[in-house]
């Protein structure tokens, strides 16, 4: 079907390019022809003389009739499927190339003034198509190393502008599914673009010659000379290029990271995540964004991420832009996203784009991918702790199709047989699905569903069940209104829940729970003014409903009150702009301005407390009653997201950002590290939003034709009326939550360091950051100073984290990688003195985090078994065999203090203290 | 699963329990911490009640975490005041032991405040505090045969408190005296002595050693609300729990628990320093920090002072139980704690054990023939199973009811 449409585009394209020319016309016949005959044939016949070499010419034989049919119209139909492009250089000269060319629109211009003479003889007729050659895929040796020639629209002598758009769209010539992250570069400027999630690019050329490439790991890298003339299109499909399977572990873009103007913007290269070794052999998109310098954990095996100094409520986590509030299973161990229906993650930890907002650190974006609409394919993993299996269906070929993703554990049922006594009551089970619907309505229209849900449920000690569940929604319409205008408009809808389960013998059983539901409506339009200006722009608005926790006796026995928190409602609107401005070709500006507000609504009670003294249920002066979805407070303010890019050449640039960013929704958590337990809650009357502001600067460097990329970047970081707590704050169930809350400052700095090698045998990563994180509580009170109201490290500050990810290929199948990862050990309150008191024995603490646990260092490995590679083969196999911390250092995940009858103890727990080795199996369909 | 069938079943459950064991229980070991700094804050604990008596004040010092002794704080001059001026001298009686001179109670309405001068010069002072408005008063204080959580059988005591008339939360503190009688598995009249000149000698015995009591002070912090309750009322309140071999009530025991009624913030007090003495969730940990109470240093206000000045409403009851008014002796096979009889043959071995206060004499072998006990010529039995004053006192408590 779709070779059919694009013959008959083809076919268009040349009679109009042809269409003084078409007065040549052939009778002729072929029956199972050899093509080298047919050839001669026509020579004969249309009296034309054929230039080639005999080499080129393929086995395919031709059978078919063609009556007064245009030469060209015989030629096209005789050298589809094959390599072969032909000139027309006069009337009777035909001159065959073995090259791939596609011109697969005229420029606007060119219909509107035909009377334009087709300037420039020499080359104005070199007109081939890059087909969807079998050829490539039989032989799977051919290259295509030579530069072709495209020519895009006509000169003109009326046209003055300096600059064209180039657009087009990439596929696979195997599956031909849309190739995202495909890296576009102009050669000998300084410029690139990336294709989108769905293969389509756009990029800006220089009138004249330019020479393009395309860069990708998983496809073959074509380069091509594109004369343009006018604004047009150029489509690629590119074969997969297997020789380069699980060689490059991240950033696809080969040159996008100095090239673009963004400061701390860090892409995961999902397909090749699966050579790392990760504990249990799950693979884990935001486990590997940890070894990126900037980001990193409280701990092992906990729950949230620290962006450059941020606290864990500070990233927005978009799948498919609606926000997962808990992307965890298993307490952190591994995250809730799926590897293997993803297909882009990026995440900006410096300068966050106009579009994003609502959280201060940084905001990670994950894509699911689209469905290949054409056939049906499968991909499953096993492993020791977890299945998954990901199915891509085409519901209407070439139209739309369905990708599911589902994984779940099978540690409840291994648990229920174990004989081991102690297990037998413990409950721990999670699993996640996710579905994403794809369908393209035409050229400009396509809308997108994506469903989300995931479920953890786990007990550790036999009186309770903890269980909570993440649920997303997304639905999406773009739109493309003409080269210039697209936009996208998104309905999500995100939903968190958890829940305790309490049932002991000493009658105060009990149910319990917090939840949490946001609905977002969002414009995302983008607007390429010219190659010098591109906007996007647009407006949110979002709906929040909390009810913040509730609890209410199980059984008739149960003394427990029931108690219903009031729920808490908001609206957080935005309206933003933003604009990349290429002042020249060194200098790029991306500005952005984002304002924002959030409105807090009743109905509810609110307590107006007495200035100057503690906020405690004592010092309540009045009660405030507001009905339901009356504005209680309103907060706002404008976000500005500055960043500017000036390249000293190709492969060197500098970069800056100034950005702010405002949050209204926070974590209420008096852990040191993210507990299950954790909620969110928005701000309100006695609660303000946490503000912050981050400026950044950085060099990048690349050498080696882009092999190795290299980047320094420093971040200096505050922030105000951030959240933490008064000591043994309670906070679930606390209706009024504001008597406990202290406001402070943060403040957070550090250097990042990153070597990346994106090609050859030996290739990954080293990142090295230096970073302080820093916290102020210094209230007007006792109560709400800590540390005498100095800044004191935060329980993420690790002033030094080194990691390196690394990939070794020994052949085309079996490959070796190790990770190192070296962090400073984590702050923490030791006790520095003990007392008696009333008979017990009890501590006094240190100054808070005055204290470090020991450095954490581990070292993990794997070999990785790829299965051949024959076409025919039913399924790809691969293989990972890996030891999680094969050094065993028993890193301490915490040290704390119990007291154990009177006499106080120190003990540290750890996760994974010993080697943990796996095997996991991976296959695709 | 297809792969997972076709391999063996065993070995592979074996590396799941692993995993899990390691997933789910992680790791915790000891962790030996040396205290690089100390501070020698005060550490004031003062409870007054609106009891008419002689109330107590103690002072102490914070000591360092490998060092186990307690440092009182001496010559410290202590002063309650009430809101009309009165004053309330304490005298030290014991070091760091203050008592009032003269009974006296807290009534409702007034204002109190707590006064220290240190004998270092330094002044402390408490905010005003009020006896909280309260009725409560114990009403049923009982004990239970009954099954804990992990499904062992014991004894429950549990309390109800009522509290007429009164509105809102109240907040209570428990804190109690336990008394067990000690029943020597074994006795005897007689006694084996070494002499001073090294040679073994029966003598009679002269105290008492087969009954015995045994008294403790509860150590942890026992706290209620009515809060989360239907009732302003407590009822069933769990104070304490024993397993049914648990030593203290294998013979008769008595527990006096007293209930405070307690401000708010005294109960915040209280409930903060529990938790941060708790034992702790592996995958989450409370933020630990200092506990700010209501009493300051006039002098700095950074200094860090711990403890609370506490008022409150006081009530108390006792009860008494026997094992068997709930268990059969039967129902506990360990007890007796490995008292076995034996009779070591060497003299020197028997010396050490005797003058070591190690073993007890039983009675003599008298000639019966060596069996698996031993065959030396004295029956012997370890200390603990024979004299009980080694567990307690062999005086018995005034309000003792057998």
């Amino acid at each position: 079907m779709f070779k059919y449409i694009k013959l008959f585009f083809l076919l268009f394209c040349v009679q109009l390019i042809f269409g003084q020319d078409t007065k040549n016309t052939i009778t002729i016949s072929f029956n199972n022809t050899p093509l080298l005959t047919a050839i001669s044939q026509i020579e004969e016949k249309a009296n034309v003389k054929f230039y080639f070499v005999e080499e080129w010419i393929p086995n395919k034989s031709i059978t078919a009739t063609y009556d007064k049919i245009p030469i060209q119209d015989v030629l096209n139909d005789l050298l589809d499927e094959t390599i072969l492009n032909y000139y027309i250089l006069d009337d009777n000269r035909v001159v065959l190339t073995q090259n791939s060319i596609i011109y697969d629109e005229l420029p606007a211009r060119f219909f509107r003034e035909p009377q334009v003479k087709p300037s420039d003889e020499n080359n104005v007729n070199e007109e081939t198509e890059l087909v969807d050659s079998p050829i490539f895929f039989n032989n799977n040796i051919s290259e295509n190393k030579k530069t072709e020639t495209v020519r895009i629209g006509k000169q003109n002598a009326s046209n003055r502008k300096r600059g064209f758009t180039l657009s087009g769209y990439v596929k696979s010539t195997e599956t031909g599914e849309p190739i995202s992250n495909l890296a576009i570069i102009v050669e000998g400027r300084n410029t690139g673009v990336s294709t989108d999630i769905n293969g389509f690019y756009e990029i800006n050329l220089r009138k004249g010659v330019n020479f393009i490439e395309t860069k990708s790991l998983t496809n073959e890298n074509v380069r091509k000379k594109v004369i343009i003339y006018n604004d047009g299109k150029l489509d690629f499909s590119l074969r997969d290029s297997y020789e380069m399977l699980g060689e490059v572990l991240l950033n696809s873009n080969a040159d996008k990271n100095v090239d673009n103007a963004n400061t701390g913007q860090e892409q995961i290269d999902i397909e090749n995540i699966k050579n790392i070794p990760l504990v249990l052999g799950e693979r884990d998109i935001l486990k590997v964004a940890t070894t990126l310098p900037g980001i990193s954990t409280a701990g092992e095996g906990s729950a949230g991420y620290n962006v450059r100094g941020g606290r864990a409520d500070q990233n927005l986590i978009l799948l498919d832009n609606a926000v997962i509030y808990n992307p965890a299973h298993f307490f952190g161990i591994f995250s809730a996203i799926n590897p293997f229906t993803s297909g882009e993650a990026n995440i900006y930890k410096g300068n966050i784009p106009a579009k994003y907002g609502g959280r201060l650190s940084s905001v990670f974006e994950i894509t699911t991918k689209d469905a290949n609409t054409e056939e049906f394919q499968g991909e499953a993993s096993i492993g020791p702790v977890t299945s998954n299996l990901a199915l891509q269906v085409p519901i209407v070929k070439e139209k739309s199709g369905l990708i599911l993703g589902g994984r779940s554990t099978y540690s409840d049922w291994i648990l229920k047989n174990l004989d081991e006594e102690s297990l037998n009551n413990s409950t721990a089970f999670f699993y996640d699905v996710i579905a994403k619907y794809n369908h393209k309505i035409d050229k400009n229209n396509n809308i997108k569903a994506t469903g989300y849900i995931s479920n953890d449920k786990f007990s550790i000690t036999s009186d309770s069940i903890y269980s909570y569940q993440n649920r997303a929604l997304t639905l999406n319409y773009n739109h493309r209104f003409n080269d210039k205008n697209r936009g996208s408009l998104y309905l999500t809808n995100s939903d968190y829940q958890f829940n305790i389960d309490y049932e002991s013998n000493f009658g105060d059983n009990f149910e319990s729970g917090y939840h949490l539901n946001e609905t977002e409506l969002k414009l995302d339009m983008d607007y390429i003014h010219s190659n010098k200006h591109q906007f996007n722009y647009g407006v949110s608005g979002k709906f929040y409903r909390i009810d913040p926790g509730e609890i209410k006796p199980v059984g008739s026995s149960s003394q427990i009150q029931a108690l219903e928190l009031a729920q808490e409602r908001g609206v957080e609107a935005a309206i933003f702009i933003s604009d990349d401005f290429e002042i020249s070709d060194a200098l790029l500006l991306s500005v952005g301005l984002r304002y924002s507000s959030f409105t807090a609504l009743g109905s509810k009670e609110v307590r107006i407390y007495e200035e100057g003294v503690p906020k405690t249920d004592a010092t309540v002066i009045d009660i405030v009653d507001y009905g339901k979805n009356e504005v209680i407070k309103t907060y706002g303010g404008p976000e500005v997201r500055a960043s500017a890019r000036y390249s000293f050449a190709a492969d060197l640039s500098v970069k800056a950002s100034y950005n702010n960013t405002i949050q209204y929704i926070h974590t209420l958590t008096n852990n040191t590290t993210v507990s299950p337990t954790d909620t969110y809650r928005l701000s309100g009357f006695n609660i303000d939003p946490q503000r912050a502001q981050q400026y950044s600067l950085g060099l990048f460097k690349n050498f080696d034709n882009n092999i190795f990329e290299t980047s320094i970047e420093g971040f200096y970081k505050t922030s105000d009326n951030i959240l933490d707590f008064k000591v043994g704050a309670d906070l679930f169930l606390n209706e009024n939550f504001e008597t406990e809350v202290i406001q402070g400052e943060g403040k957070s700095y550090g250097v990042e360091l990153l070597l990346k090698k994106n090609s050859g045998r030996l290739n990954g990563w080293l990142a090295y950051t230096y970073s302080r994180s820093l916290l102020k509580l210094d209230g007007a009170f006792n109560e709400e100073t800590v540390n005498n109201g100095e800044f004191f490290p935060s329980n993420f500050d690790k002033p030094h984290d080194f990691s390196a990810v690394t990939n070794y290929k020994i052949t085309q199948r079996y490959s070796i990688s190790a990770n190192f990862v070296y962090q400073t050990g984590r702050p923490v309150t030791f006790p520095i003195g003990q007392y008696n008191y009333e008979g017990g024995e009890y501590v006094v603490y240190s100054d808070r985090n005055q204290f470090r646990i020991p450095d954490y260092y581990r070292l993990d490995l794997s070999l990785n078994i790829e299965g051949s590679h024959k076409l025919k083969k039913l399924a790809h196999t691969f293989w990972n065999i890996s030891v999680y911390n094969v050094l065993g250092r028993n890193n301490p995940y915490s040290v704390f203090f119990v007291n154990d009858e009177g006499n106080i103890e120190g003990r540290q727990s750890s996760i994974f203290s010993v080697p943990v080795p796996t095997v996991s199996f991976n296959f695709k369909f | 699963m297809l792969v997972i069938k076709t391999l063996k079943e065993k070995k592979i459950k074996i590396l799941f329990t692993c995993i899990l064991v390691v997933v789910l229980h992680a790791c915790v070991e000891p962790y030996n911490f040396k205290s690089e700094t100390y501070e020698r804050l005060l550490v004031v604990e003062a409870t007054i009640t609106d009891e008419e008596k002689t109330q107590e004040i103690y002072l102490s010092n914070v000591y360092r975490i490998d060092n186990d002794t307690i440092i009182p704080e001496s010559n410290a001059r202590v002063l309650v005041v009430d809101d009309n001026q009165n004053e309330y001298e304490f005298r030290e009686t014991q070091p760091g032991k203050y008592t009032s001179i003269n009974e006296f109670n807290i009534s409702s309405g007034k204002k109190y405040h707590l006064e220290i001068l240190t004998s270092n010069g330094r002044n402390y002072i408490s905010e005003e505090e009020t006896l909280p408005e309260n009725n409560a008063v114990m009403e049923n204080l009982y004990a239970e045969r009954t099954t804990n959580d992990e499904g062992i059988e014991g004894i429950a005591i549990y309390n109800s408190s009522a509290n007429p008339g009164q509105d809102g939360v109240s907040y209570y503190k428990y804190s109690y005296k336990e008394t067990y009688k000690i029943v020597s598995p074994y006795t005897s009249n007689r006694n084996l002595i070494v002499t001073n000149s090294g040679a073994l000698q029966i003598v009679p015995k002269t105290k008492e050693e087969e009954i015995c009591y045994n008294t403790r002070r509860s150590k942890e912090i026992l706290l209620a609300d009515t809060g989360a309750l239907s009732e302003n009322e407590i009822s069933d309140y769990l104070v304490k729990f024993y397993k049914f071999d648990d030593f203290p009530i294998q013979n008769r025991y008595s527990i006096l628990v007293n209930q405070i009624s307690v401000s708010q913030e005294t109960y915040e007090y209280y409930e903060t320093l529990k938790e941060l003495s708790g034992s702790e969730s592996i995958f989450s940990q409370n933020q630990p920090g200092f506990i700010n109470g209501n009493i300051s240093s006039v002098e700095d206000s950074n200094e860090k002072v711990i403890g609370n000045f506490n008022l409150g409403k006081a009530s108390s009851k006792r009860i008494f139980f026997n094992f068997k008014d709930f268990f059969n002796f039967s129902d506990n096979p360990n007890a007796g704690r490995s008292c076995e009889v034996t009779r070591p043959e060497r003299f020197l071995d028997i010396v050490a054990f005797i003058s070591t206060n190690q073993m007890k004499f039983y009675g003599e072998a008298d000639g019966i023939p060596p069996n698996e006990e031993g065959a030396g010529p004295y029956r012997l039995v370890r200390t603990i199973c024979m004299d009980c004053t080694v567990l307690g006192t062999n005086v018995k408590p005034e309000f003792w009811v057998d």
